[in-house]
């Protein structure tokens, strides 16, 4: 499938947007959160991909691809995570190799300018990417690079970019695009070259970090099942080998390992775990592997309890080993709460509770802690969102009052989400839904109805509007910049 | 590939130069000099003077010599600059009918663009002269801080003269293009530059790949050379008042003698430490009697007069520095450009300001030139790397409630850019928003100077403060200015390209065009008649001389006194042709001369 050229399939801007969300071990439910599209669509779009074999669905269990090298992040996780999606066109070197290939209509290489097309290319795939674009990814540079490096790459982006290297030639709808390149290039320059301004930059950018990597924490199941699955591996080996150590029967447990890892895998409750490997067990034992002091003269019912016995002191290996381990876990939380890390308290606790589900005090534990982490998650996201806000990046803005709601039962933030999204001119959909939900929260605020009111406005959904105009008339009859808006809607104002 | 010349557009000086190769060149005019003054006069016959010819003839015409119009060049008739200038200038200034500057020269009157673009037209003369070919396509340049109407004029000028002015840079920065260009250098550097009529200062970082990138720049338009000169002039018409009780600044053609000697003194003071101003019959006393002026001014005198004047630079060398964010040891080298920067005391305060020594490997009057030269050949040939990223010298911004300056792209952005901004209404039941587009570096708008303006209609009715009106400003690679205005919720918007204004309508610019055609069509008229005629008039001498000894050798013969008659007839056709001053005609009878003079010589040289 690796040869698939992306820009030739018969798709639509949605369909190539996802497609360039598409990374190779996202599932579903991340590629929603990342594309900002419902699932259930998303469903849709993604099997159409599959269908023109664009994209193909891996089981959970199957293998991790090979991820083409230097086209994935480093630090995302390495697991195989269930039901991850591939992108199958793994374009060759060179030609619409770029990541961004898929984020624009490829009907604008077409246009008749003076410029050849791996230009074209070179220069819609920089444009198209430069928002999602840290500074120092723009510049390619290092973030630990200093002042001569990064003046280097500038003056290296500056002498592709700039529109005076393409003086007198028809360039059209590139012209402008070049001069958006650079400045953002010129941004790029001046924020990381001046020692406040890049301080700023890096403590942003760090903020950004750390929320990403903690709602990846938070909300990674599959890299804490995996954890917990290599630790119950750990235990069942450890009691095992104490076992094996008393025993004479290794072979009992002989090719066992690999079929187990993939049990494990799948099987998360750890009773129904002991279960089968206590039948396991006793599918393996044989008369004569009883040790002596245990062995009765002959008998089925002799062998049932010695298998019993042996079930029995099996347990309670596991059972030690395993309280060592959520001891250990505990230490690891309570040290994170001392760090006023709540979030990696948060997941230490889960695996704990998780190897010990029947203690209801770290069940509860684990709950304080969790709000708490949510809590912090939220506050680093509103502090983001701030930013962003105050920086004119709308769609940043939105998704970031977005993540902040969910760890904060305030209603302004998702009021907040909704106006940052209609400023964006983003999913009207979304916005609507979110105002509605603030407006739910808080009806008596005037103001979330104005905000919810606009949002029907834009999406065309005057009768909406207007109806959301009055309810705010009601709640605030002194607002005249209300009245104001109701009599231009009925007089076909706006 | 057509070749794109630099033009230095001086206050006193101009320059004109090429890329030859990889070589940047100044091109000499016609009486051999590497600069032209950029004077211009117009003669009794109504005879066009550009250059050294206006200059020699300032003296005896000085009320119709226009020099350093440049000073004038993009201004409104109300500025304080214009004002100054009616107190000082010897030529006559009008108002012009949108509020610009007129010049009177003779029975005409003629904006300064038109009078810039005589000069440019003979420094197109020049380069044409010397390349063989037509030029068409040029870069001109102006000074750093000069604001967009002034630009917008200097170009305008470059169109009346017939010239496609591809781009307008700094000359600061075109100098550092000539100090810095092909050297592969890695270095921040300093580019003082005290021209004639303006200074300039800029900071620039030229690194790898042939980027040259300004960091900051700043200057006054109104500091320069001919500041210095006045101050001479000062001392020298003070002194006569005190001695003689006589204002020489009443006598027009003593104040033109005054600004030739004192600029002669300021260049020689340069040299020497001291020398003798020598004006003899200066004014006449009314009573039949003449006076002379006789003074020796030393260096130090000179120094004293204009120390504040060095120290306006280094304050404003100061500005530019931080300005920059750097820190003077930072700055790697200082360029010295214009022809003030030969003065010691100016080279004196620039050592002790950046502590180091001035690097002079420079030209200070031909480098500006040569940078707009090869600026020029960058753009167009596209073969070598270099690319200039300049910065806006100005602040834009729009007028905000309260005759306020919002500031929207600021001073030293570099171009191109674009930045936006929200603002709102500041009435109750506003509808309409005047968006006037400003520049400059003061809170106070009216002391900005107005690009333009625009009004967006069709606000929401709501109280003050209520609708939002986000304005973006964009500077784009040509330094054309655009501004989006619009309604956040209703999403009305209202966009112009602000055409910075000369203070010339496009149909007077046009008019302009075509005369200075006409006129540059009948001066190629003339420059071939002259040519031909000159010709006709040599070859008509030479045939005089050979009558006698061709008549001694076939005179006698019939067919000999049919040729004498014949040469006869094509010497009166050549005389009447020349008489007439039918350019045609002329070069048409060289070649009925030129054939009887090689039927002459071969007649006498047979006869030998």
């Amino acid at each position: 499938m690796s040869g698939v050229d992306t820009r030739s399939l018969p798709i639509g801007p949605e369909e190539a947007f996802i497609l360039s969300r598409v990374d190779g071990h996202s599932n579903e439910a991340e590629l929603a959160l990342a594309s900002g599209i419902e699932l259930a669509q998303l469903d849709a779009v993604l099997e159409r991909l599959a269908g023109l074999g664009a994209v193909e669905f891996v089981a959970p269990d199957a293998p991790p691809r090979r991820p083409t090298p230097g086209t994935r992040p480093a630090s995302r996780p390495s697991q195989l995570l269930a039901h991850p999606v591939i992108e199958a066109a793994t374009p060759p070197a060179g030609e619409n190799t770029h990541p961004a290939a898929a984020l624009y209509d490829p009907a604008e290489l077409d246009e008749e300018v003076e410029l050849e097309l791996p230009r074209k290319r070179q220069i819609l795939d920089l444009f198209y990417r430069l928002d999602s674009l840290t500074h120092y990814a723009l510049l390619e540079v290092a973030s630990s690079a200093d002042k001569k490096d990064i003046k280097d790459a500038y003056f290296r982006a500056v002498s592709v970019f700039h529109p005076d290297r393409y003086f007198g030639k028809s360039l059209g709808g590139f012209k402008p695009k070049l001069e958006r390149i650079f400045e953002r290039f010129t941004l790029a320059h001046d924020t990381l070259t001046k020692k406040r301004s890049r301080e700023e930059y890096d403590a942003y950018l760090g903020l950004q970090r750390g929320t990403d990597e903690l709602s990846r924490i938070l909300a990674d199941e599959r890299a804490r099942a995996a954890e917990l699955a290599a630790v119950r591996r750990q235990i069942e080996e450890e009691a095992r080998v104490s076992e094996r150590a008393e025993r004479a029967h290794p072979e009992s447990l002989e090719g066992a390992p690999s079929e187990e890892t993939v049990r494990v895998v799948r099987a998360l409750d750890p009773e129904e775990r002991r279960r089968a490997l206590a039948r396991k067990l006793g599918r393996g034992l044989r008369p004569s592997s009883a040790p002596p002091s245990l062995a009765p003269p002959d008998g089925a019912a002799t062998r049932e309890r010695v298998a019993e016995e042996l079930r029995r002191r099996y347990d309670e290996r596991v059972r030690a080993v395993r309280d060592q381990q959520v001891d250990r876990y505990l230490k690891i939380a309570d040290q994170a709460i001392v760090e006023g890390q709540p979030v990696s308290a948060a997941n230490a606790l889960r695996i704990a509770a998780s190897l010990a589900p029947a203690d209801v005090t770290l069940k509860e534990k684990l709950a304080v802690i969790e709000e708490r982490a949510t809590r912090q998650l939220s506050e680093s996201y509103l502090e983001q969102a701030t930013y962003e806000e105050k920086n004119r990046d709308w769609s940043s803005a939105a998704r970031s009052y977005e993540r902040a709601s969910t760890g904060n039962d305030s209603p302004r933030l998702l009021e907040r989400a909704a106006y940052c999204l209609l400023e964006a001119n983003g999913d009207l959909r979304k916005a609507g839904e979110l105002c509605r939900q603030a407006v739910q929260a808080a009806p008596e605020l005037a103001s979330f109805r104005v905000t919810l009111a606009r949002v029907y406005l834009a999406a065309k959904m005057r009768q909406s509007a207007l109806s959301e105009f009055e309810r705010a008339a009601s709640l605030a009859p002194d607002d005249d910049t209300i009245k104001d808006w109701i009599r231009r809607i009925k007089r076909d104002e706006v | 590939m057509e070749r794109v010349i630099g033009i230095d557009l001086g206050t006193t000086n101009s320059c004109v130069a090429i890329l030859e190769g990889d070589t940047p060149t100044v091109i000499p005019n016609r009486g051999g000099y590497k600069t032209t003054p950029s004077i211009v006069a117009v003669t009794e016959a109504g005879k066009r003077l550009v250059g050294h010819i206006a200059k020699r003839q300032a003296i005896t015409s000085s009320e119709n010599t226009v020099y350093a119009a440049k000073r004038l060049i993009g201004r409104k008739w109300n500025s304080p600059q214009v004002k100054n200038a009616l107190m000082t200038s010897s030529y006559g200034i009008v108002e012009g009918p949108h509020g610009d500057v007129r010049i009177k020269l003779r029975d005409k009157t003629y904006s300064v663009p038109e009078v810039s673009s005589m000069v440019l037209q003979e420094m197109k003369v020049v380069a044409e002269d010397y390349l063989g070919e037509p030029v068409h396509k040029a870069v001109i340049t102006v000074p750093a801080y000069f604001n967009d109407n002034q630009r917008q004029a200097t170009k305008d000028a470059g169109t009346i003269a017939g010239l496609d002015v591809i781009r307008i840079i700094n000359e600061p920065t075109a100098a550092s293009l000539a100090y810095g260009f092909g050297k592969g250098l890695d270095k921040t550097v300093a580019v003082y530059d005290l021209g004639g009529g303006t200074f300039d200062i800029s900071i620039l970082e030229i690194g790898s790949h042939g980027v040259f990138k300004v960091i900051s720049t700043t200057g006054d338009t109104f500091l320069g050379g001919e500041d210095f000169d006045a101050r001479i002039i000062d001392w020298l018409v003070q002194g006569f008042l005190e001695e003689q009780a006589l204002d020489l600044r009443q006598d027009r053609m003593a104040l033109q003698r005054l600004r030739d000697a004192a600029e002669k003194a300021k260049c020689e003071l340069s040299s020497v430490r001291e020398t003798e101003i020598n004006l003899p019959f200066i004014i006449s006393t009314g009573h039949n009697e003449a006076l002379h002026l006789q003074r020796t001014l030393s260096r130090e005198t000179l120094e004293r007069l204009t120390e504040d004047l060095v120290e306006r630079t280094v304050d404003i060398c100061r500005q530019a520095l931080s300005d920059a964010k750097l820190d003077v040891d930072e700055i790697e080298d200082a360029i010295l450009v214009g022809g003030m920067t030969r003065m010691p005391a100016v080279q004196r305060a620039v050592t002790d300001f950046f502590q180091r020594e001035p690097n002079k490997s420079v030209h200070p009057d031909e480098v500006v030139a040569l940078g707009a030269a090869i600026q020029g050949a960058a753009l167009v040939e596209n073969k070598h790397e270099m690319i200039l990223l300049d910065v806006t010298p100005h602040a834009l911004g729009i007028m905000t409630f309260g005759s306020y300056f919002e500031e929207l792209i600021p001073q030293n952005t570099t171009v191109p850019t674009s930045r936006t901004k929200i603002f709102t209404t500041s009435r109750d039941d506003q509808t309409a928003v005047k968006i006037l587009v400003m520049q400059g570096e003061s809170k106070k708008a009216d002391e900005n100077e107005l690009l333009g303006e625009f009004i967006l209609t069709g606000l929401r009715r709501a109280p003050k403060g209520h609708v939002e009106v986000e304005v973006t400003f964009e500077i784009n690679t040509d330094g054309i200015v655009s501004v989006h205005a619009k309604d956040l919720e209703t999403n009305q918007a209202q966009s112009i390209q602000v055409t910075a204004s000369s203070g010339l309508t496009q149909d007077e610019i046009k008019n302009m065009m075509n005369s200075a055609h006409d006129y540059m069509v009948e001066r190629r008229v003339d420059e071939k008649f002259e040519a031909a005629r000159q010709e006709a008039e040599t070859l008509i001498d030479e045939i005089e001389q050979f009558f006698p000894e061709v008549e001694r050798v076939v005179g006698g013969a019939d067919f000999g006194r049919d040729a004498i008659s014949k040469a006869r007839a094509v010497l009166d056709r050549a005389r009447k042709a020349i008489e007439s001053r039918d350019s045609a005609a002329v070069t048409e009878q060289v070649e009925q001369l030129a054939r009887t003079s090689r039927m002459f010589k071969g007649v006498v040289a047979r006869g030998q």
